[in-house]
């Protein structure tokens, strides 16, 4: 496969009111791509829609994932096929017990592969040596799904379930919002060790800060639901040096 | 999960949203030479007539009188019927029209019958009651520092004087037309005395099967001596698809300093009838938690009270109600706030699949001598369907002035945005919903103390949760 994502000229919105006006992006095996805008720009609205969610509508466009239509599969079946969104805002679950449930998720992957079912033994020792990874203490796993977790111990959270699933096209939004300068080494870290030659990532962040750790080969600036630049990770810098003031004129010009 | 709060009757929306004492002695106990009104005596009366000389004429002139006040005080109110404020929600009417004959004799049941039923981690005193009657050869019975088990109906003819001084003053006949039934009716049942100053770690188990389409009153006094610690689970089978009437009353007696733990597991069949009382007296720095787990019955009404009459003393009032198909499953608690400073908390959490019916009223009473009262009352729906239904009443009266009271009512559906984070993992929708429906049990699962009943409980919840029809 030499693509592993292809969107095209994909509009969708709420209620009627179109958030995303066109977007065009093509991901190939072994790169990652960075999505940066200002807020409200429609970054989560492209992971939402990537990701399934039945909240907004698509319009026009169409997505292609590993040779297939995305758009007709359903969420838990994008999950399935290898695509991961670490969620700007993870939820708290109480009650789902974090290993518990990524059990079932790592399991679910499994059968779908066709592979046999891990049995919780096995499990802990996979999900201790992530946790290791990620400096994610013991004492996360026993709790319940981010219930009563930090800001960034949630991200963390999402980054470790990320790196027990090992997906094929990961989508990072926002993480690095709400972690420090430490936990956002070790979060990259875990990324950067997951990033092989047939995996696609699409990090979307706000603050170029993250891409110093995440090093994308390409970098896209979404403004008002269209991606008005594409360049390396020298857009990246400009864009810090000249604000986004400097795209959002270059996309009213 | 998301919903409305403090209606009164809540369907799912269409949309799924955003979320005693007697005062009484009858020479004879029969029915029809008491003062009663010109309404003509219904089937329960008649059974009572009959049966009444031969089957209780051997008791104590005390039991005679109780059981002579119970069916006075029955035949004055007579058979609940929704137009009483507190069975609006809950027509016993099909317990009526069966008419069901007192159960006489134990029908077959097996060891397998009561395998069944065991809870791994009791095995001390296990006592076995086959259509109301006491089991010997079903049974376990071992001696245990500090805990006394006996037939109640032994007991109550010994000459202790324990039982005369317990029975009936915990929940007395006047409660409601079905208490006073009880009372009369009763023919077996337990004594569990946890001795003064002693702690018992395993808890007692109760198990009653009912394999005939028969009216049993089964009853159990529990008594938690001074500074005493123990616990009891009564749980109610049915072997078959008989459809029995259990008609059940437990009275726990919590003296000062005592902690006393029951919990009441009801797997009835869907088509028997279930109307229980558990009814608790708290002394001075004393602690009740009561658990009500209720799966069975076609109609089961469980009504849970609680009076805290010594100061520091706290009841933890805990239910989780699941239903499916036709089930209604009535969850009435009173808590009488008698003296100051003692908490009350309460926690119910019904889970209603098909067309099924929930129902919580929950009365709290703050006495003007309770000050700095503190109690909390919850209870939180979950409709697994559209044609489910939740009717929730709070009732509060208060007549101190410090207090802090606190209630809530919430019903609603699945919570959306956990099923789509969960489904965004690879989970698929319908083990999402078991998760999210599992955890919602297991909020009210997690506050039972011992431990192997609370893993069994919680294992066999989820193997039931499989089975709802919504999350097949
Ligand atoms: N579910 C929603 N309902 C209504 N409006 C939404 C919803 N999601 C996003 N929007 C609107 O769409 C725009 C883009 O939002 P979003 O995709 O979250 O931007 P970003 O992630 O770039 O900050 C914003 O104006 C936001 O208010
Ligand atoms: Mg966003």
């Amino acid at each position: 496969m030499d693509t592993i994502l292809e969107i095209r000229g994909l509009r969708a919105g709420v209620e009627g009111r179109e958030i995303l006006k066109g977007i065009d992006l093509v991901i190939r095996p072994g790169e990652t791509h960075a999505i940066m805008g200002p807020n409200g720009s429609g970054k989560s609205t492209l992971s939402q829609v990537l990701m399934g969610r039945d909240a907004y509508e698509v319009t026009g466009g169409g997505v292609t994932y590993m040779g297939r239509d995305l758009l007709e599969m359903e969420t838990h079946e994008r999950a399935l096929e290898g695509i991961f969104l670490a969620f700007q805002y993870p939820i708290e679950i109480p009650g789902v017990n974090n290993v518990y449930f990524l059990k079932a998720a790592y399991n679910a992957l499994r059968k779908h592969r066709g592979e046999a079912e891990v049995d919780a033994m096995d499990f802990l020792a996979l999900v201790k040596q992530k946790a290791k990874l990620l400096e994610f203490g013991d004492d996360f796993l026993k709790r319940s799904v981010n219930e009563g977790f930090s800001g960034g111990e949630k991200k963390r959270n999402e980054i470790f379930q990320m790196a027990v699933l090992d997906p094929m096209l990961a989508v990072m939004d926002e993480t690095d919002s709400g972690l420090d300068i430490d936990a956002l080494k070790i979060v990259a870290k875990g990324v950067n060790a997951l990033r092989r030659k047939d995996n696609g990532f699409l990090v979307i962040t706000h603050y170029q800060r993250l891409l110093d750790y995440i090093v994308p080969d390409f970098v896209h600036v979404l403004v008002d639901g269209r991606i008005v630049r594409s360049g390396d990770k020298g857009l990246a810098l400009e864009l810090e040096e000249k604000g986004y003031d400097w795209v959002e004129q270059c996309a009213a010009a | 999960m998301t919903g409305s709060s403090n209606a009164r009757r809540l369907r799912a929306p269409v949309a799924p949203a955003n979320d005693g004492q007697l005062g009484m002695s009858a020479a004879t106990i029969k029915a029809g030479s008491s003062s009663r009104g010109t309404a003509p005596a219904d089937a329960f009366i008649r059974a009572f007539d009959r049966i009444a000389d031969e089957v209780f004429g051997g008791d104590p002139a005390w039991l005679r009188a109780l059981r002579g006040g119970g069916i006075a005080h029955y035949s004055e109110l007579g058979f609940p019927t929704p137009r009483h404020e507190d069975w609006r929600f809950t027509n016993l009417a099909p317990i009526r029209d069966a008419a069901l004959e007192p159960a006489d004799a134990a029908g077959r049941a097996t060891g397998a019958d009561v395998r069944a039923a065991r809870v791994p981690g009791i095995g001390s005193n296990v006592l076995v009651f086959v259509d109301g009657f006491y089991s010997p050869g079903l049974s376990i019975r071992s001696a245990v520092p500090g805990l006394r088990v006996d037939r109640l109906p032994v007991a109550a003819t010994g000459g202790d004087g324990l039982v005369r001084a317990h029975l009936g003053r915990v929940a007395g006949p006047d409660a409601h037309p079905l208490v006073a039934l009880k009372s009369a009716f009763w023919r077996d049942g337990a004594l569990i005395v946890f001795e003064a100053g002693r702690k018992v770690d395993e808890p007692v188990h109760l198990i009653f099967l009912s394999t005939v389409a028969r009216a049993v009153a089964p009853r159990v006094l529990v008594v938690g001596e001074r500074g005493s610690e123990g616990s009891v689970v009564e749980s109610f089978h049915g072997a078959g698809d008989a459809g029995a009437w259990t008609n059940a009353v437990t009275e726990v007696s919590v003296d000062d300093s005592a902690r006393v733990e029951h919990t009441k597991i009801l797997l009835e069949n869907e088509s028997s009838f279930h109307t229980a009382t558990i009814q608790s007296r708290l002394g001075r720095d004393a602690y009740f938690t009561s658990h009500s787990i209720s799966l069975g019955g076609l109609i089961a009404r469980n009504d849970i009270n609680t009076v805290l009459a010594g100061q520091n003393s706290t009841s933890d009032l805990n239910g989780l109600y699941i239903c499916r198909g036709s089930q209604l499953c009535d969850h009435h608690t009173i808590v009488d706030h008698a003296k100051a400073n003692c908490a009350s908390h309460e926690f119910y959490h019904g889970i209603l699949d098909e067309r099924s019916r929930g129902v919580f009223n929950g009365k709290i009473f703050v006495r003007r001598d309770a000050q700095k009262t503190d109690a909390k009352q919850t209870n939180r729906g979950l409709l697994l369907s559209d044609a489910a239904l939740i009717d929730t009443k709070p009732q509060l009266e208060i007549f101190a002035d410090d207090v802090k009271c606190t209630h809530g009512a919430t019903v609603g559906r699945l919570d959306r945005e956990a099923l789509y984070y969960l489904k965004a993992r690879g989970v698929n929708p319908t083990e999402a919903g078991r998760m999210l429906t599992h955890a919602f049990a297991g909020e009210i699962i997690n506050k039972i103390a011992f431990g192997p009943l609370r893993e069994h409980i919680d294992r066999f919840i989820f193997e039931y949760l499989d089975g709802m029809p919504a999350l097949r």
